[in-house]
């Protein structure tokens, strides 16, 4: 496996060790600790304590579960059903795939934002899974458009051409040759979509419809730092340098997934 | 042509040589921040938020303003601003006589008819004045061109406050053709036209507003030039503005930016009593049916454990920074001519559990939470989530009532949302704050029997006192009504349907200005005595 | 090439019509005190309430508001704002400058630089600079923009003073300052958040331009013209570029949106008065006809952004243009 690929493989099983097993091995990230109030890093607390003495680190580790089930189910979700609708709207000359085409136009053109919005403020509170799945749902528009331009020049290009002219059905077609085509593009983006998604969550804990305190999230403990980025930089530390590891992770993984499934390409 | 060209030069050097005499006779800029922006500057109309009344202050005078105590209570502690001098006829009528040299940014005087064109405005239910504080008036006529006479209900010693300070006189010559649902919208509304010391120049909207000195001002001139009210929504970029010199004065300024502050050398930070008090209110009625008392929170020792068992020093503190007090009543700093005692504002947890074990919350099931015939001590706290500051005060709160036993669910909620789910009364614990008003009769709105009784008032938790009530409504016309508010006001402290925090107001201010003063209520209507030191001058005060 | 491009714009039309349509019911939905933006938590009494409503049109039946909207429309007009007392057209329209300045300026050069870099690091792949580039924008990605533009204005507006804190001009500029000048100072203002912008989002078309160029470099055709003799510069403009553009273009074009949404945060730190900021607090207080302006706006934008891709896309496309 190259360098690259194996770093987003341990990149990856690493956090997802810390988000498992990680809350059991530091302390309570809700309870003030003492009276050690916005200190910096020391012995007994690795990054530091926030502003009403919670434990850094503790924060961060707690926060890595709930961030990263948000941003992984919602992205799996949006790339399930955005390349699976790209996919079929792709196909020519099909009134269904046309009125696919139609549905996924209409769906981007409505603002993500206020659809959340409308959508978690009508249901009330949502937990991390169903917060995910409503992310999830209003993101596949995106992936979907995606998918439906690779997979239009696929249905194109020559190998496609060929294979119906050898008679392979649709479906066939479509399973063989375009779905494998166009997901690479479409796993591209759903990478970049982890990190879209775990920086959205901290947007959407802005506007109240994030996760409910005080339990923590990299989300929000960022923008809880920011008024204390000069005095206490700490803050930002461990959810940023956290953050940071997700994507690459995520990045990387991609990658290497792709290589993978397109074997011409190293 | 030599000649003409040399005679050219003359003057213009004689220009250079004068220009900065010139230019020195109108010096001086001042560049503030305002939160929210300063869409309609003009009493009544506009809407009322922190920057548009700022604004609003330097372009509007009242007939009279505060005193630097800040009491509404008595005939003379008022100060004349258009209003030279005010006469009382009997206990129910005092006569206002407008000062001749008070006039209008287009020459015109005002006048006494522009009083009752104030007064008719304020009333239109279109322009949404809450009309409360003004039940204590009867009427308001013009007697001649510059006397104005109010008549009231009842005696008080609050009615030249009311009068001279609540009702602010409009250009009757220029707004009384414009019906009152087009106030907001009008031309006027865009360029104001006032009588204050400033005059209004333009605004861009969405970033400043503009507005310079009238040098013919009668109460005196200005110190200050120019004056630019920058729209910066939040604070953080505010701090960053002050840091780097573009911004001479901001207000509110965050503890969490206190060391930076601090080291500026460019900048000083001022306290001023604020008139912001933030409070944790307990619901006396039940979320579920507000027709029963509340399950846990109507026992009063619940309620003193609850208050107890908080750190009040140690929230204030984090929550505002140094200078933040812990009052024993809803009292804001900018209340304290009022007397009344502080509160010590630490912990007493020991005495918050045996309070508790005595109103008979014990954990029987050993989950650390206190539970009483099979239910949990468990108590929603609400709060608007686009606050932080209430975030965090949520946040301490939370820790500290677990530490005794009780089971804190916090739920930060939509702006709007909240204010519907408070009004309907669906809350354990609600965090509010509110800007007070000067004088203390203003509580009735949100503390009295009758708001009470009423649906969808601000009485939001439902408490009545008769006896508080009474005590509050007789002060005004009382021998003593300061003790009289102050004795109101302890008697609702005993009650605990609060736990009050009174903040500073801290201001940052750009070290370049004397004769700097910030007042308790309507804290920048000082700032046209403001004044550059000779010296200190910056390249941008040309 | 000509009926499809007809076509496909009163298909941009429709939808922009559709789109707008679902907007403002759902707006509707949204639960709250729709009068938050006036009174806020102020005490009215309950005639001074009942007369603010009917002034400002608060409280009528979805549909009403739905037909009363696009009759407006039509004529230019989209209602008065609850939080400015304007008309909701002339808000937008002051914020519309500063929006497009600052999200046309991060596309041009994400699309420019972007791509270039993209196509670089594709065909200089095992170089120690592709890899750090790939590093640094992957990093850049990963941090939220605000802590970005904190750490620039940290370092080069205040520890350093070469650029404006924040806003989008200089309010002491004389009125009878002259353009240059003007365009000058709103320059200099734009140069942080620009870079803030830039930095946070540079990494996408990067990585989307060189795994499309990846892929179509070891493509068998390309080889072919290659050993066929075609010199390598015509072969990466011809063969890897122009057919790689393809799935960036459609990305670009779904970008105008997250520019204008996705710029909340940067136009917070540097009080840009963009529309990302005036969606975010005209929603939070409920100003309703603002938020049906400004999402209107925005389906309109989408629309016009998606539809600009598909027309870029089939120009580029040589298979695609005949059909």
């Amino acid at each position: 496996m190259k360098f690259t690929a194996r770093i987003g493989v341990t990149l990856s099983i690493l956090l997802a060790a810390v988000a498992m097993v990680g809350p059991w091995l530091v302390g309570d990230p809700t309870v003030a600790s003492g009276s050690d109030f916005l200190a910096s890093p020391s012995g007994s607390h690795l990054l530091g304590t926030d502003p009403f003495g919670r434990d850094v680190l503790a924060r961060t580790v707690h926060g890595a579960r709930v961030s990263l089930i948000v941003a992984l189910v919602s992205t799996v979700v949006a790339l399930m059903v955005g390349v699976a609708l790209g996919v079929l709207a792709g196909g020519h000359h099909n009134p269904v795939a046309r009125a696919l085409s139609h549905f996924i136009n209409f769906a981007l053109a409505v603002p993500r934002v206020i659809l959340l919005l409308v959508l978690v403020a009508a249901t009330g509170r949502l937990g991390p899974w169903a917060l995910a799945l409503m992310l999830g749902l209003t993101g596949w528009p995106t992936i979907a458009r995606l998918a439906r331009g690779e997979a239009l020049r696929l249905e194109h290009s020559g190998f496609v051409t060929a294979s119906e002219a050898l008679g392979a059905s649709l479906p066939r077609r479509l399973l063989r040759e375009i779905l494998p085509g166009a997901l690479p593009a479409g796993l591209v983006a759903a990478t970049l979509g982890i990190a879209d998604a775990l920086l959205l969550e901290a947007g959407l804990s802005y506007l109240g419809i994030g996760i409910r305190p005080p339990h923590p999230s990299w989300g929000g403990m960022i923008l809880e730092a920011q008024p204390y980025l000069a005095q206490a930089p700490w803050l930002l530390f461990g959810p940023a340098v956290a953050l940071v590891m997700a994507t690459v992770a995520a990045t990387l993984l991609g990658e290497a997934l792709r290589a993978r499934l397109n074997p011409v390409q190293r | 042509m030599l000649i003409t060209r040399m005679r050219h030069a003359g003057v213009a050097l004689c220009l250079l040589a004068l220009a900065p005499a010139v230019l020195s006779a109108q010096q001086g800029t001042l560049t503030m921040g305002i939160r929210q922006d300063a869409t309609v500057p003009v009493p009544y109309v506009g809407p009322a938020t922190a920057g548009n009344a700022l604004v609003t202050d330097q372009l509007f005078l009242r007939l009279t303003g505060l005193g630097t105590s800040g009491s509404t209570v008595g005939d003379d502690v008022m100060v004349p601003e258009l209003a030279r001098r005010w006469f009382r006829q009997d206990s129910l009528t005092v006569d206002f006589e407008i000062d001749p040299r008070a006039r209008w940014h287009d020459g015109t005087p005002v006048t006494a008819r522009d009083v009752v064109f104030g007064w008719e405005s304020l009333r239109k239910p279109v322009l949404g004045v809450t009309q409360a504080p003004f039940a204590l008036i009867r009427s308001v006529e013009a007697l001649d061109q510059r006397t104005v006479r109010f008549r009231f209900h009842r005696r008080s010693s609050e009615q030249v406050y009311v009068a001279g300070f609540l009702v602010q006189p409009l250009p009757a010559h220029l707004l009384a053709a414009i019906p009152a649902d087009s106030l907001t919208t009008s031309e006027y509304a865009r360029a104001p036209i006032g009588n204050g010391p400033y005059r209004f120049v333009r605004r861009e909207p969405g970033q400043f507003v503009e507005l310079r000195a009238d040098s013919s001002f009668f109460l005196g001139k200005p110190g200050i030039a120019r004056l630019i009210f920058r729209l910066v929504p939040t604070s953080d970029a505010q701090v960053n503005l002050i840091l780097s010199g573009e911004l001479d004065v901001m207000t509110d300024a965050p503890a969490s930016a206190l060391p930076q502050l601090s080291r500026s050398t460019t900048h000083r930070i001022l306290h001023s009593p604020g008139s912001f008090i933030t409070y944790l209110l307990f619901n006396s009625r039940s979320p579920a049916d507000t027709g029963t008392p509340h399950p846990i929170l109507s026992d009063a020792r619940v309620r003193e454990a609850l208050t107890l068992a908080l750190d009040r020093n140690r929230i204030a503190s984090t929550s505002f920074g140094p200078g933040a007090e812990t009052p024993r009543s809803l009292r804001s700093q900018a209340w304290y001519w009022l007397g009344g005692g502080k509160d010590a504002g630490r912990a007493d947890r020991d005495r918050a559990m045996r309070l508790l074990r005595e109103a008979g919350w014990r954990d029987t099931d050993g989950d650390g939470i206190l539970d009483r015939n099979g239910k949990q001590l468990a108590l929603t706290v609400i709060y608007p989530v686009q606050s932080p500051l209430f975030a965090g005060i949520g946040v301490q709160v939370e820790q500290m009532w677990r530490a005794i036993g009780v089971a804190v669910q916090l739920e930060p909620i939509d702006g709007p949302v909240w204010l519907q789910q408070r009004r309907a009364g669906r809350f354990d614990v609600d965090i509010a704050g509110a800007e007070q008003d000067p004088s203390p009769s203003s509580l009735s709105q949100s503390w009295s029997c009758a708001s009470a009784a009423e649906a969808g008032s601000s009485n939001v938790g439902r408490w009545c006192d008769p006896e508080c009530d009474r005590l509050r409504d007789a002060a005004p016309a009382s021998a003593d009504p300061v003790v009289g508010f102050r004795v109101a006001l302890e008697r609702m402290a005993e009650w605990a349907p609060m736990v009050p925090i009174a903040p500073t107001n801290r201001v940052v201010v750009h070290r370049r200005y004397d004769n700097v003063t910030v007042r308790t209520s309507r804290a920048w209507t000082a700032l046209w005595r403001w004044q550059i030191r000779p010296g200190a001058a910056l390249p941008r005060d040309r | 090439m000509g009926s499809w491009a007809v076509r496909r714009t009163a298909g941009a039309v429709l939808l922009t019509l559709l789109g707008s349509a679902t907007l403002v019911l759902l707006v509707q939905l949204l639960p709250g005190e729709p009068l938050a933006a006036i009174i806020g938590d102020r005490a009215l009494d309950p005639v001074t309430e009942a007369a603010l409503r009917e002034r400002w049109g608060v409280g009528r039946p979805p549909l009403t508001v739905l037909l009363d909207f696009f009759a407006n429309a039509v004529r230019g007009d989209l209602g008065v704002s609850l939080s400015e007392q304007r008309p909701v057209a002339e808000v937008l329209l002051g914020r519309l400058g500063p929006t497009l300045l600052l999200g046309g300026a991060t596309l041009l050069i994400n699309f420019t630089l972007g791509t270039w870099l993209g196509l670089w690091s594709a065909l200089r792949r095992d170089t120690a600079g592709a890899k750090l580039l790939t590093g640094i924008t992957l990093v850049s990605y990963a941090m939220p923009g605000f802590v970005i533009g904190l750490l620039l204005v940290w370092l080069l507006a205040i520890n350093w003073p070469l650029f404006p804190a924040a806003g989008y001009s200089d309010p002491l500029l004389a009125s009878d300052a002259s353009a240059w000048t003007r365009t000058g100072d709103v320059l200099r203002h734009l140069a942080l958040p620009l870079a803030t912008m830039v930095l946070a989002t540079i990494a996408v078309p990067i990585r989307m331009q060189r795994s499309a160029a990846l892929e179509t470099r070891d493509a068998t055709w390309v080889r072919a013209a290659i050993a066929r003799g075609v010199t390598p510069s015509r072969v990466a403009w011809r063969h890897i570029w122009r057919p790689a553009l393809g799935p960036v273009v459609t990305l670009l074009g779904l970008w105008l949106p997250m520019l204008v949404s996705g710029a909340i945060f940067v136009e917070s730190v540097f009080a840009w008065p963009g529309l990302g900021s005036l969606i975010a607090s005209a929603a939070a207080s409920r100003d309703i006809p603002l938020v049906i302006g400004a999402g209107v706006l925005l389906v309109a934008v989408v629309q016009l952004g998606s539809l600009l891709a598909d027309i870029v896309n089939r120009l580029l496309d040589p298979a695609q243009r005949n059909r």
